[in-house]
């Protein structure tokens, strides 16, 4: 058995309090993961303060398998199926707080060699979208 | 835990522009793939480039029935995995796996021509082959 911590994101400030009234905006928070070793991969979001508005909006976490190749390197091969979003994060969400959620790493769909990892900050009203989040994958083999 | 990551197909173009209507036909881009010491295996096809504007083309990883009893025929097994390209769909990875008890791989595409406009696909492939223990694999 071994195992390990990958740190993906320092304890940072995601501040999506710009965004107009019924957007979206998308923020890589980490690319090419390499976890193609491991037959268990959890990610663990730890939310260290919430300055969310009741109401102004959300914040998730999602991921999506990704691939790269050495033959067109400048290219970043996103999974067919796009991203998939884990627990969004509202003004209801008390922190500090966390969250474990597993990647896939068997079966289909499930994320092969490489993973990346995005924050979607939602506004639907006016108000603060602010938190401190850190990443990381607890992986296991 | 041991790991190996092997490129199946380098970046490569397949063009079934020139096959006639109506017909499928079955390209073995890679065979008889030895996973005999792994018992997990994952596939990620890139697609580099792609226009499916004259038909259909299917990708599958299978289970290799090589024999040594018959080495020149190909025995097509079960599918691993098997996806068919999704049109306009160009700079993404298709991935998935499972437990693969077969020691013999193989992939091929298969393309259904169903107009004279184009039809071709540029991709590259790599399998994942992971065993939970070292002393299993040399």
């Amino acid at each position: 058995m071994a195992a390990a911590v990958l740190a993906l994101m320092e304890k940072r400030v995601l501040d999506f309090s710009s965004l107009i009234t019924g957007s979206s905006l998308d923020v890589v928070v980490a690319q090419r993961v390499e976890i193609w070793t491991w037959r268990e991969v959890a990610l663990k979001t730890r939310l260290h303060s919430n300055s969310i508005a009741s109401g102004a909006g959300s914040i998730q976490i999602g991921w999506a398998p990704e691939s790269w190749s050495e033959q067109e390197p400048d290219v970043a091969f996103i999974g067919v199926a796009g991203f998939t979003f884990l627990t969004a994060m509202d003004s209801t969400i008390v922190a500090p707080r966390t969250f474990v959620d597993s990647i896939p790493v068997l079966g289909s769909p499930a994320c092969s060699d490489y993973v990346r990892l995005i924050a979607r900050g939602t506004r639907s009203a006016t108000g603060t979208i602010k938190a401190e989040l850190s990443l990381e994958f607890d992986c296991k083999s | 835990m041991s790991a190996r990551r092997i490129q199946v197909i380098p970046k490569r173009v397949y063009d079934f522009s020139r096959l006639q209507l109506g017909i499928n036909q079955t390209v073995i881009a890679a065979e008889r793939i030895d996973v005999t010491e792994y018992v997990e295996v994952m596939f990620c096809t890139r697609i580099h480039a792609l226009d499916l504007s004259g038909g259909t083309i299917l990708g599958e990883v299978y289970f290799d029935g090589h024999s040594v009893d018959d080495p020149g025929a190909t025995f097509v097994g079960t599918w691993l995995g098997a996806v068919a390209l999704v049109p306009g769909l160009a700079q993404v990875a298709y991935t998935g796996g499972a437990v693969c008890p077969a020691p013999f791989l193989g992939v091929r595409l298969i393309a259904n021509r169903l107009s004279g406009a184009p039809l071709n696909v540029t991709l590259s492939a790599d399998l994942i082959l992971r065993c939970p223990d070292d002393a299993l694999t040399t």
